[in-house]
This record gives structure tokens, sequence and C-alpha cells, in this order.
């Protein structure tokens, strides 16, 4: 029987519902979970704050923030001490972030694997997982993106990175029929992007499971240590402020409302543990942005098509393609009027690269006033030491590829030439003046097998509970060091192929 | 009430059968939200910051200036969480502070054009920074989508494909 897919905020009257499971957040976690378990016969509901806004491409970039990104791509996890502060974006629609990403799936690296066997998750080894990925990479369609589809930026950078390092490897992207127009992050036109609202919840739905927008969930509701159910606000239309309450009791609760939000909503209801919140990885990213004499135009080609993973594992760097809309572009560059102007009108001779920190997950979620956390982030002593590295790193690929000038991320700074980057006082730069970003927020209720060091057990259940299991990025038991959403799926895929296998 | 999928041809071999979610009714398209802008001193505001910023040789096209205050404002109040509260503030900072870096106690939007340069630059080099950015970062997103901009500077979007 098909299910359905209603905004709660039309609905006349009290949301009450009774379910089998219902699954918190429908993005890249929370899509396949409902997913595996509507199709396995269960009654499943997925509530989902944000809208349903097709993944057209029909939006401008700044109107795809507005609508479909949480606080408008704004939010910051504050830097304390001499940590940059960061911006970490997520999505807030249905689909949740996985309808913004550049399509990029890693699997989770072995050397990764290996260190979570060591610490007792012992059914996490490279063998182990490889079913799940084989089954997650064939749902979303994970192909190599072919090198024609690369941007003349990103094959500059692989020019220097292939002279200091070793040739740029192909990217894998959950793709099908990309026509490199590089704006997935705002919705593919082409509907090429396989996000979870593509390839996952019109299965779910096909399954009968009754998907609703609009509802923002508030707490678990328990009876003893027993999940019963959600309860929460649905959100007005027009201004997205909570208004009538709404609850849903099920058998079973999934929280996949990410790593921001699933600490909060346990926090909410009651739940204590130690680490709750704690050990947030964001693999702190920064771009390096080089001007050359020839016309790049970096904004054509597969939005990432290459990546660099030669210093991953000795020094947990990787550098990925990335291509952003040219008024991003123009607005890292510094100045005002003229002088801006000047940098504004050579935009089709900028390529950009990015490059991020496999990091020491040393974030923290808090509740703060109001419906979002309050992050920090205080980079540890090696995460610190690394930017710079990283930055001259980039620089470095850059020049060599016969760069003009580059353009660090630090506020303010005019572009540098080969010769005045190395006068460049780069390591004394504090980090409230770099500009970092992040999409990967990770790990503030780990997976692990000590209830006072870990929130959720090896299968994701939360430990001194029954009933419920979280199911998204926010269950990784360490920094990933590549793009999670791959991660992401196959950890979620894993846990509802375990609960399937609980029985009802 | 069930949900009928849309018919497609996209998926996985083997998937490709299956369709789209359906698309949200009118009235649940995110489009047609309702919304309540800011009072006009904000929009005067936003202008002023967007005529200095895009100032060059030839002063920009007032028609864009106001098409970009106007969808600035549009994006402050769409966005939830704490973007509104955000760019309110740096809004705030933007009008009342960033005369001081040219020792002039008016509202930014009274200074001259060259001289709200002036004084934006320096706040950009000053921990205020942030403030000047958040609202920079924005209004250039919105201006470079504009055709007309995307013309002049060359940024006309295309896919590799076609291109
Ligand atoms: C711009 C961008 C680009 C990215 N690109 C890539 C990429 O190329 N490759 C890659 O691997 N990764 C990428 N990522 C990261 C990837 O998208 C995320 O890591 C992944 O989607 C996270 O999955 P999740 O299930 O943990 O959370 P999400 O996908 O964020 O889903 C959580 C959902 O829960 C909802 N929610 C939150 N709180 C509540 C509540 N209280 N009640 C109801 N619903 C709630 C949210 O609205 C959201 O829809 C990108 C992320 C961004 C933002
Ligand atoms: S680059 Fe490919 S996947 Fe991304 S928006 Fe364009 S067509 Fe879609």
């Amino acid at each position: 029987m098909a299910g359905s897919l209603q905004s709660a905020s039309r609905l006349a009257g009290e949301l009450r519902l009774d379910c089998d499971v219902v699954v918190v957040g429908s993005g890249a976690g929370g899509a396949v979970i409902a997913t595996t378990l509507a199709e396995a016969g269960y009654d499943v509901v997925v509530l989902e704050e944000g809208p349903h806004v097709p993944n057209t491409g029909a939006m401008r970039p700044s109107e795809s923030i507005r609508h479909t990104w949480r606080d408008g791509a704004v939010t910051l996890a504050v830097g304390l001490g001499d940590s940059p502060s960061i911006n970490v974006t997520a999505g807030r629609c249905l689909g949740g972030s996985s309808t913004l990403t550049g399509g990029v799936c890693f699997r989770i690296p072995d050397h990764v694997l290996d260190g979570w066997v060591k610490e007792g998750l012992t059914d996490l080894t490279p063998e182990k997982m490889d079913p799940w990925f084989t089954e997650v990479e064939r749902d979303v369609h994970v192909e190599e993106v072919p090198a024609n589809m690369r941007s003349r930026g990103t094959e500059l950078f692989g020019e220097g990175f292939s002279k200091i390092a070793a040739p740029l490897k192909p990217m894998r992207r959950n793709t099908r029929g990309c026509h490199g127009c590089g704006r997935c992050n705002f919705g593919c036109a082409h509907k090429a992007k396989l996000s979870v609202d593509i390839a996952y919840l019109p299965r779910a739905l096909a399954a009968g499971a009754r998907l609703y927008t609009g509802c923002l969930v508030g707490k678990v509701e328990f009876s003893g240590t027993r999940a019963t159910g959600v309860s929460g606000r649905i959100l007005d239309f027009d201004t997205q402020r909570p208004s009538r309450p709404f609850s849903v009791r099920a058998k079973r609760v999934v929280l996949a409302a990410g790593a921001m939000f699933n600490p909060l909503i346990l926090a909410k209801s009651g739940f204590k543990n130690p680490v709750l919140g704690k050990h947030l990885s964001l693999h702190p990213s920064f771009r390096v942005i080089a001007r050359f004499d020839e016309p790049v135009r970096g904004w054509e080609g597969a939005m990432q098509s290459a990546y660099g993973d030669f210093y991953e594992k000795t020094d947990g760097m990787l550098f990925n393609s990335v291509s952003v809309p040219t008024g991003v572009l123009a607005a890292t560059m510094p100045g005002f009027g003229t002088a801006h102007g000047k940098l504004r009108n050579q935009l089709d001779h900028l390529a950009i690269f990015g490059g991020m920190l496999h990091d020491d997950a040393t974030g923290t979620v808090r509740p703060g006033l109001g419906r979002e956390p309050i992050m920090t982030y205080r980079s540890s002593p090696r995460d610190r030491a690394r930017i710079p590295v990283l930055l001259r790193r980039m620089a470095s690929f850059w020049f060599e590829a016969g760069a003009k000038e580059i353009f660090l991320p630090v506020f303010g700074v005019p572009g540098q030439t080969a010769d005045s980057l190395k006068n460049f006082p780069l390591e004394e730069v504090h980090g409230r003046q770099m500009e970092c970003s992040s999409q990967h927020p990770l790990g503030t209720c780990q997976m692990g097998v000590d209830p006072q060091r870990s929130v959720v057990d090896d299968h994701g259940r939360v430990w001194g509970t029954q009933g419920l299991y979280l199911g998204c990025g926010s269950v990784m038991p360490s920094s990933l060091g590549v793009n999670p959403q791959l991660a992401i799926m196959t950890m979620a895929r894993r846990t509802a192929g375990l609960m399937v296998g609980e029985g009802r | 009430m069930q949900a009928e999928l849309q018919p497609s041809n996209i998926g996985p071999p083997g998937r490709e059968h299956l369709g789209l979610l359906p698309p949200p009714s009118p009235q649940d398209d995110v489009a047609n939200r309702k919304l309540v802008l800011p009072p006009p001193r904000v929009r005067r505001a936003v202008r002023a910051v967007a005529e200095a910023l895009f100032d060059d040789e030839t002063p920009p096209d007032p028609a864009r200036l106001d098409w970009a205050a106007d969808d600035f404002l549009r994006f402050m109040v769409t966005a939830t969480g704490r973007a509104h509260l955000i760019l309110r503030a740096s809004l705030f900072a933007l009008t009342w502070l960033t005369p001081l870096f040219v020792f002039t106690p008016l509202p930014f939007a009274w200074l001259p054009v060259k001289r709200r340069v002036l004084a934006l630059e320096r706040m950009e080099h000053s921990p205020l920074g942030p403030a000047a950015l958040a609202v920079k970062a924005m209004l250039c997103m919105i201006w470079f989508e504009h055709p007309d901009t995307q013309t002049e500077t060359r940024t006309v979007p295309a896919c590799k494909e076609v291109a």
C-alpha cells in the first residue's frame, strides 16, 4: 500500500499517530533506516522538521539556501582559544543534508575501521562492512567521475598536485547522467544526483511509510526506560515557528536528526550520559583560491570531481575539488568598492580547491536558547598546527600549476604571490581571523562498547534504554577524515538490518 | 491521504521504475510563503552597503541595487534559526558602528559612497570584520545571480557538457 507525504502544518486538529517505528529526521541516515524498515513490512512514520522542496535545480543558490539550508547557512561552531570559528552547514528539508551534497562518496577508510575494531567494535571490520557498503553504493549509484567532467580549476590543481605529490584520483559520486553543471549544493536540474529524497524516500513511500514535514520533534517519551514515542511541535508553514503540539506513539524510536540535534533531543528527554554532545568532529575545511592568467571558469564541471589523498594517512589531510557559486567566490575577495571590483571582474580567472583535516573530534554541542544548539570547537594542538601546513601545501600546488597569486582563507588579507607568501606570517595568524567551514558534523553520540564512554552500542541502541536507536552522523565512533554521507547511510543500513533481525 | 509517486526514468540500474516524490501543492510550496518584511530603514541600510560594495568606475545600476536589497530582505526573513538575528545584528553594526571607522557619528547610509567604502574596508580589518562579511557574503551571492551581472562578468553558468 502506498504511504503518504504531508506537510503537518496544513493538517487540521491535533496530530496523534501510532506506528511500529517512528524515525526522526529524513536525511542520509533517517531515510535509509525508514526505507529498510518499511520494505521489511514495518509501519513507519518519518518526522521531518524542514519542508519538502523538490530537488529540481529551479532555484537560484541563494533561494535554495534560504529554503533548504539550516540557519541560512550561518551556523557557527565558536572557536575557543586560538581555534578558528567554523561555519557549519546542514540541510533542513525532506532528505536533509543529503540533498545538499556534492555527491562525494567515500567508504570509511580501512585504517579508521581498524581503529574502531581496536576500541572493541569488532563487527566493524572492513570485511564485515563490505556487504553493507556494496548494497548502499548500488542503491545510490556510486560511480567514478570521468576525467572530462573535471573543471579547468581542478585540472590545474591536479597538475600542481601531481608534480609535488601524486596524481589526483577520480572522485566517486552518487550520480547518474551528470551533466557537470557544478551546482549540486543547490539542487540538480538533471535529477542526476541520487540523494536520499530520490534514491530512498520514494521507496519508503511505495512501501507504505508515512512522511510528515514541518514536525519539530522535542523529546522522546519513555515509560520507565522503554521509549514509547516522541512529541514535539508542528511548525507554522509561513513563519516556521513552533505552533500546535503533536505526538507519535511507537514500539521503537529512531533518532536520525543529525549530529547537531540528536544530543539536544536526548538531553531534553532527560537522558544523561558523560559523553553526550561531546567529541564533535567537523573535518575543518579550508579553501585556497588561485588567480591564473588564463580564463579558468572554475564553476564549469562536476562539482567535486577529483581528490588527493596522498597526505591522508600520514598527515590527515584530504584535498577535494570544490566549486562554489561565483557570488561566493566574489565574497571571499578582500575589499569593497573599486578594490573589490578589480577582483570581481576577474572571477573567470579564479580557481578554487578545498583542503580538509582529519580532526581529533574536539567540539561540543549543547542546548542553547531556542531550538538551535550552541557549538564550540577547540582545535587540538595537533590540528591547530596542521592548518598553516595545509594552506602552504595548497598554495604550493597552485603555484606549481602556474598561478599568479593565491588568496588565503584569512579575513581581509590581499592576494599573495609565491614570493610574498614566503614572508607572510601564516603560522602566527590568530584562528579568529581564519575562514573555516564544515559540512560534516559527526560523532556527538558516539558508538562504543563502554556505556560510560559512548552513547550507543554497536547496534545503534542507546545505552540504558529499550526501543531507542540512533541512526545518523551522530553515532560515528571517531572522525572519518573523508566525506561522510556514504558512511552514514551504510551505518544506518546496518542498524536497520540489525533492527529487523531483532524481530518485532 | 495517499501519495502517488511521479513517473520517472532516473535511479540506479534495476530501479528506473522508481518514481519521484510528488511535488508539494501550491500552498505547501516554499516559494509561496507569506513573508513579513522588515521596516524601510532596514532596506535603506542594506541598499547603502550594496551601493558601496558594488561601487566601481561606474556606479552600480540603481534598479539592480533595488532588486538586490529586496532579495536580501526576503532572504533574511525566510531563512530560519539564527540567520535573521545575525543578519539584523550585522546590519545594526554596519549602520551605527561602521561610520565610527571614518570618525563620523552619522548613520551609514548618510555617508557619501566613497566614505562608506573606506569605512567598510577599515571595518573588514577590525575585530568587527565578521559583521561586515556576513552582509557582504549574502549581497555578493545575490548580486552574482542577476543575469546582467553574470553577462558583464562573464560568469553565465553553463554545464560542462554544453561548454
Ligand atoms: C553543503 C553540503 C555539502 C555536502 N557534501 C557532501 C558530499 O559531497 N559528500 C559527503 O559524503 N557528504 C557531504 N555532506 C555531508 C552529508 O550531507 C551529511 O554528513 C549527511 O547528510 C548527514 O546525515 P545525517 O543523517 O546525519 O543528517 P542530515 O542528513 O542532516 O539529516 C538530519 C535531518 O533531521 C532533521 N531534523 C533535525 N532536528 C530535527 C527535529 N528536532 N525534528 C525533526 N527533524 C529534525 C533535519 O532537518 C534533517 O533533515 C555535505 C553536507 C552539506 C551541508
Ligand atoms: S554537477 Fe551533475 S549532479 Fe551536480 S547539479 Fe550538475 S548535473 Fe547534477
